[in-house]
């Protein structure tokens, strides 16, 4: 029971599980920009 | 190093050391002194994640290797984000919802006790060696620098760490974490400021991103698709995934870093932290090393960077000639940078990209004589540029403040890795064999105990691997033919109902046996050896799960 109560008040914590697929989306996105940025730059002072 | 320097180390480490006892009154119980009692904050678990990674020997070794070799080696972390994604899907809810405290207890309750105990014995063995050469990197680094005792310097480290590892317990380990990372970014943010300053009234800092960009020091991918190439695109998104898939959701020193988050979802976000912020850190890093290339385009480099290998040959008529030639070649290459800054044309860049190759040989000249002279053909200075670069040139403070960054990045790790190796003894074998009704208070003391074991243990491998100098390499190889197979087993457990205990057994055994046999009979460099003993685990594992024999396990 007290597993129970524990496992209640966890659960109401944790965000829902669309929100997690938009934080998942802006991690891929902000890598994808940055190694976008990366190579601009390379290119930039290599040229 | 001055009076000024010493003060700041010292008080570095006697504030480290009291920061982490002071948490000991919160680790009572079995569960705060593994995991903390599950109520550490996202933000600090994420520094600590990041700390654990961020090794010395990753700190001095990268700066070095990008003054050498540029920024080639960002590419291992192209991989990163994505690994951390999986994770956070799979392996954090699953690990935090299960209450285990490592990793391996899983296992059991998938497969059975043998397979849990193989896995944690592999983990074990590999990263108790392994601790051994990441106390002795930076502590070989710094006697040969600084002239220190080299025993006495492990010994610091080492015993240092453990003390309030052991006290303190995963609190300790965490907040120091924080504030490590804190003096890291804070000694190195100082650092790079005073390297720009020392530039030439004239060069500033874009002009210094020029000329590291034609020396060709500021390429970020090379697409070239070679197993035998160690830092390619290819090598770094898909080989080095499965590295990171298994060392964040596998190795109990990451793993116990979440399971100390208040919540699931506190404890993904704690690794999304390292998924946006471990390529920009370490672009960071790699942007120091390259600062230093640039400073020293105006002021002359040692031609060996390891002052101890340079005395010994300093003498010779031959290296004393190599030396002129290699003074001449620095001011030429000097000359040319100056040319091309001034004018930017594409005539003054091919210049001084010949005049670099000239110098880069004439280096390679003294290096091989060094080579040719100890006998060691393995000789390799890169991790000696970059303190070299601080002793000699930053002012009093600074280098204090610098030499304090690198403990904190080695004992970061170090305090990380002693919690998970007490952690998984305790849990995995001593409680799991020996004692499984004990009160917390024996789980606590036992689990300092072995703290202090590793610590020692730790130490005695540091010891003998300064004097046996191939053996780091050995010991790093020795750890890349596990992390594959131990990501295999898990896999195994978590996406594949069908496997059965006996197959996820024989299956580990077969990955490692397979990395052994690669790295035995073929060149393919170590980070291919995560994805063949992944693959060879999960095969065989699913493949003897098939027979009959299994409906019995």
């Amino acid at each position: 029971m007290v597993e129970k109560d524990n496992l209640t008040i966890n659960k109401a914590k944790e965000m829902p599980d669309r929100c997690w697929y938009w934080i998942y989306l802006l991690v891929i996105v902000t890598n994808a920009i940055l190694l976008l940025l990366f190579w601009l730059f390379s290119r930039h002072f290599s040229s | 190093m001055k009076t000024l320097d010493w003060i700041i180390v010292g008080a570095y480490l006697a504030y480290v050391i009291w920061d982490g006892i002071r948490l000991t009154k919160n680790s009572k119980s079995t569960e705060g002194y593994f995991l903390a009692n599950r109520s550490l904050p996202w933000w600090a678990v994420g520094l600590s994640v990041m700390a654990t990674q961020l090794s010395a020997i990753t700190l001095v070794g990268t700066t070095g290797q990008a003054y050498d070799d540029g920024m080639r080696f960002l590419q291992f972390y192209y991989g990163l984000p994505l690994a951390m994604i999986i994770l956070c899907v799979t392996a954090v809810p699953f690990f935090h919802r299960a209450k285990v405290y490592t990793a391996y207890e899983y296992l059991e309750r998938r497969f059975d006790a043998k397979t849990r105990s193989l896995t944690s014995f592999f983990f074990l063995l590999s990263r108790g060696l392994s601790l051994g050469v990441v106390i002795a990197a930076p502590s070989v680094i710094l006697s040969i620098v600084l002239g220190w005792n080299e025993v006495l310097t492990i010994f610091v480290i080492g015993l240092s760490t453990t003390v309030y590892t052991m006290f303190g317990g995963v609190q300790a380990v965490t907040w120091t974490d924080v504030k490590q990372m804190f003096i890291i970014f804070f000694g190195l943010g100082i650092c790079l400021f005073v390297i720009i300053s020392h530039f030439p009234e004239n060069v500033s800092i874009t002009d210094g991103l020029f000329i590291a960009g034609a020396a060709g020091k500021l390429e970020t991918f090379d697409w070239r698709f070679d197993l035998t190439s160690k830092y390619t695109f290819w090598s770094g998104t898909f080989a080095a995934f499965f590295l990171f898939l298994s060392y964040f959701g596998c190795d109990q020193s990451q793993v116990q870093r979440f399971l100390t988050a208040k919540s699931v979802s506190e404890g993904r976000i704690s690794l999304l932290m390292s998924a946006f912020l471990k390529i920009p850190m370490q672009f960071f890093i790699l942007l120091i090393g390259i600062m230093v290339f640039v400073f020293y385009q105006f002021h002359t480099p040692p031609a060996i960077f390891n002052p101890v290998e340079e005395a010994k040959v300093a003498q010779g008529e031959e290296y004393q000639k190599i030396l002129q030639k290699y003074e001449i070649a620095h001011q030429a290459r000097q000359q040319a940078a100056i040319n091309f800054i001034e004018t930017r044309s594409e005539e003054t860049k091919q210049n001084y990209i010949q005049a670099q190759k000239e110098f880069s040989q004439i280096r390679q000249e003294a290096v091989n004589f060094v080579k040719k002279a100890s006998g060691d053909e393995k000789f390799n200075d890169v991790n000696y540029v970059f303190p070299r670069f601080v002793i000699e040139n930053m002012p009093t403070g600074v280098i204090g403040l610098i030499i304090a960054a690198i403990f904190a990045a080695a004992m970061s790790t170090i305090s990380s890795e002693l919690n998970a190796l007490s952690t998984a003894t305790t849990m995995d074998f001593y409680h799991r064999y020996f004692s499984r009704n004990a009160t917390d208070r024996s789980y606590v003391v036992f689990g300092r105990f072995a703290v202090l074991f590793w610590g020692i243990f730790a130490c005695i491998v540091a010891t003998y691997s300064t004097r046996l100098g191939s053996l780091i390499e050995v010991v790093n190889k020795f750890g890349s033919y596990f992390y594959g197979s131990i990501l295999g087993v898990f896999a195994l457990a978590i996406g594949v109902k069908r496997v059965k205990a006996n197959g996820a057994f024989f299956g580990i055994i077969a990955g490692v046996a397979s990395v052994y046999l690669a790295s035995s009979y073929s060149s393919i460099e170590f980070l291919w050896f995560n994805v063949l003993g992944f693959l060879v685990t999960v095969i065989v594992g699913y493949l003897i799960s098939l027979f009959p024999l299994n409906k019995m396990t």
